[in-house]
């Protein structure tokens, strides 16, 4: 299993590589700007519309941590490392309308061991974007003048580590589930915006507010452990809901009849 | 002679009457089996169960005594496989797929007699799958179905896209694997390629197994239809009517005579001898004619 894993990781390494450049520098290069605009941000921080606030995850950006958290942990961060673990995800299915999976499928492998391979490949590509942005925060952030010390950098990205890991293993759940990898993609990222878009909503309607609760959005909390508490209850959800997922998908792939 | 591959009324439909229907397929081990049929009879997806890529939805598969679905990782370590134009991974050459597949079995030896393999059929290493052309992703599939050294060997459609002396090599490979106490299921829609090897063959058609036997026996019902050019005397059809099996006579204008018989040839080719033929050529009969010709038998012997 773990051959089949290194061998996933080795033959798509330039996507692997491509998002950890992509978060690292852009991170580093969002931050490093903030000095230069920080006086019109702080101005600007007090008009903006609570609709855009609560896009940006309620984050205070007239304050350098604030401005991290708006920029990195509500947009960069979230949806590139979930992107790489939807692409992850669904190469399972790619490799099977491709017929290339019949290659693995007739070796001494158990169906449970193909899928956990694919799912340690899905893990292993959100861990390394997860560092990547880690990383990312830690150089960017005292270029722009924050002053937040490596466990507190840690905790913000864990939880939005795993969000990119559930999002991943949902794209798996989909291709273990159809063999379809458009549909994988599709569903990976329609799941991303509908809780994109439930998290903004449920911060501006008091009627939707129960929305933050099941929204795994919530659950990472956009970086919240870098000014304020980290959210441990929430981080368990998003463990769990996780594991959930990823037993469903093995289990699919167990019973499901392959388009090879 | 024990059964590398049995199984009863096995089925799988994708819509009524598509698919497989009812197989009761018999494979004897240690012999070279050709499993026959045009294309979309229901080969690949007979295959598919065999190899635990699909279940059944009905009947019962022994292979190599062990159930396919349930037993799928123990089979695996035993059969080899090539499915029906078998892509290669693109990000692989040969040489690092062979690697990885030992890695994977735990046969360190799978990159040594995979290279010995390679040798036999001319195939290059180096390449990577998507540099490789339509022949040399089969050799490459073939490689690795056999490099482990299975009991079984289950090779859909092996021959697509390979030339003919390459297709022989195949067929005397595969001899050798049968004459070594191994099994081989060979796949295929050519009756032409598959009785230069096989031991047994099976038709199916219309996801139904309508004939199984030993390639002897069939060599006693099928149609075979030979060429033959006389002298400067001419031939009439009905100068064949004494021989025996003969279905069908037709003479052309150029005077050519063309027959088509089932059974022993002796009898004809005393009689041409007899009217003074002067080159013969022997014709492969097209699968679907031989399929038409094995009914028909079954009808006469059933009226």
């Amino acid at each position: 299993m773990i051959t089949l894993t290194i061998d996933l990781l080795r033959s798509r390494r330039i996507l692997v590589l491509g998002i950890c450049a992509g978060l690292l520098f852009t991170s580093i290069g969002y931050l490093a700007l903030y000095p230069s605009f920080d006086d019109q941000l702080q101005g600007l921080a007090d008009d903006l519309p609570d609709a855009y606030k609560a896009f940006i995850g309620d984050a205070d950006i007239a304050s350098p941590e604030g401005y991290i958290r708006s920029q990195v942990y509500s947009l960069i961060a979230p949806l590139l490392v979930a992107g790489a673990a939807i692409a992850a995800g669904s190469s399972l299915a790619r490799a099977e309308r491709d017929q290339t999976l019949v290659v693995f499928a007739v070796q001494p492998l158990s169906r449970r061991a193909l899928a956990g391979a694919w799912w340690a490949f899905v893990a292993i590509v959100a861990t390394i974007g997860g560092l990547a942005s880690f990383i990312g925060v830690l150089i960017g952030g005292p270029l722009a003048g924050a002053e937040v010390g490596v466990d507190r950098v840690l905790l913000a990205t864990l939880p939005m580590l795993i969000f990119g890991l559930l999002i991943g293993s949902v794209a798996l759940l989909v291709s273990t589930l159809t063999g379809a990898p458009g549909m994988a993609t599709g569903l990976g990222w329609m799941t991303i915006l509908i809780a994109f878009l439930a998290n903004s909503l449920a911060e501006l309607i008091d009627g939707l507010s129960w929305l933050s609760n099941i929204n795994p959005w919530s659950w990472h909390g956009a970086g919240e452990a870098l000014t304020g508490e980290f959210n441990s209850g929430h981080f368990v959800l998003l463990l769990v809901t996780t594991m959930v997922v990823t037993v469903a998908a093995i289990t699919a792939f167990e019973r499901r009849n392959l388009h090879l | 002679m024990s059964a590398a591959i049995t199984s009863r009324s096995l089925t799988y439909e994708y819509a009524p009457g598509v698919g497989a229907v009812e197989l009761d397929l018999e494979v004897p081990t240690g012999q070279v089996y050709g499993f026959l049929g045009p294309n979309g009879a229901g080969k690949s997806t007979a295959i598919r169960m065999l190899t635990s890529l699909i279940r059944a939805q009905r009947g019962s598969v022994s292979v190599l005594d062990l159930d396919p679905w349930r037993d799928a990782t123990a089979l695996h370590r035993r059969i080899g496989v090539l499915a029906s134009d078998q892509p290669a991974p693109r990000h692989h050459n040969g040489e690092s797929l062979l690697r990885l597949l030992a890695s994977l079995r735990k046969q360190p030896d799978v990159v040594q007699r995979g290279h010995q393999f390679a040798e036999r059929l001319s195939l290059d290493l180096s390449k990577k799958g998507h540099e490789l052309s339509l022949g040399n992703r089969q050799k490459l599939g073939l490689v690795t179905a056999l490099a482990h050294e299975p009991e079984l060997i289950i090779l859909d459609e092996p021959t697509n896209g390979l030339d003919p002396l390459l297709q022989r090599e195949i067929g005397v490979l595969l001899r050798e694997i049968a004459d070594e106490g191994r099994t081989v299921l060979l796949s295929s829609h050519s009756l032409h390629d598959v009785e230069a090897v096989a031991d047994h063959v099976g038709f199916i058609r219309d996801a139904r197994l309508v004939e199984q036997l030993p390639l002897a026996s069939l060599a006693q019902r099928a149609v075979r239809r030979v060429r033959f050019r006389f002298g400067s005397d001419a031939v009439a059809a009905a100068d064949f009517d004494s021989v025996p099996n003969t279905e069908g006579i037709t003479v052309a204008d150029d005077g050519e005579v063309t027959v088509q018989y089932r059974g022993p040839v002796a009898a004809l080719l005393t009689r041409a001898g007899e009217l003074g033929a002067v080159t013969i050529e022997a014709h492969p009969v097209e699968l679907e004619e031989t399929f038409l010709a094995l009914y028909r038998g079954d009808e006469e012997v059933g009226s």
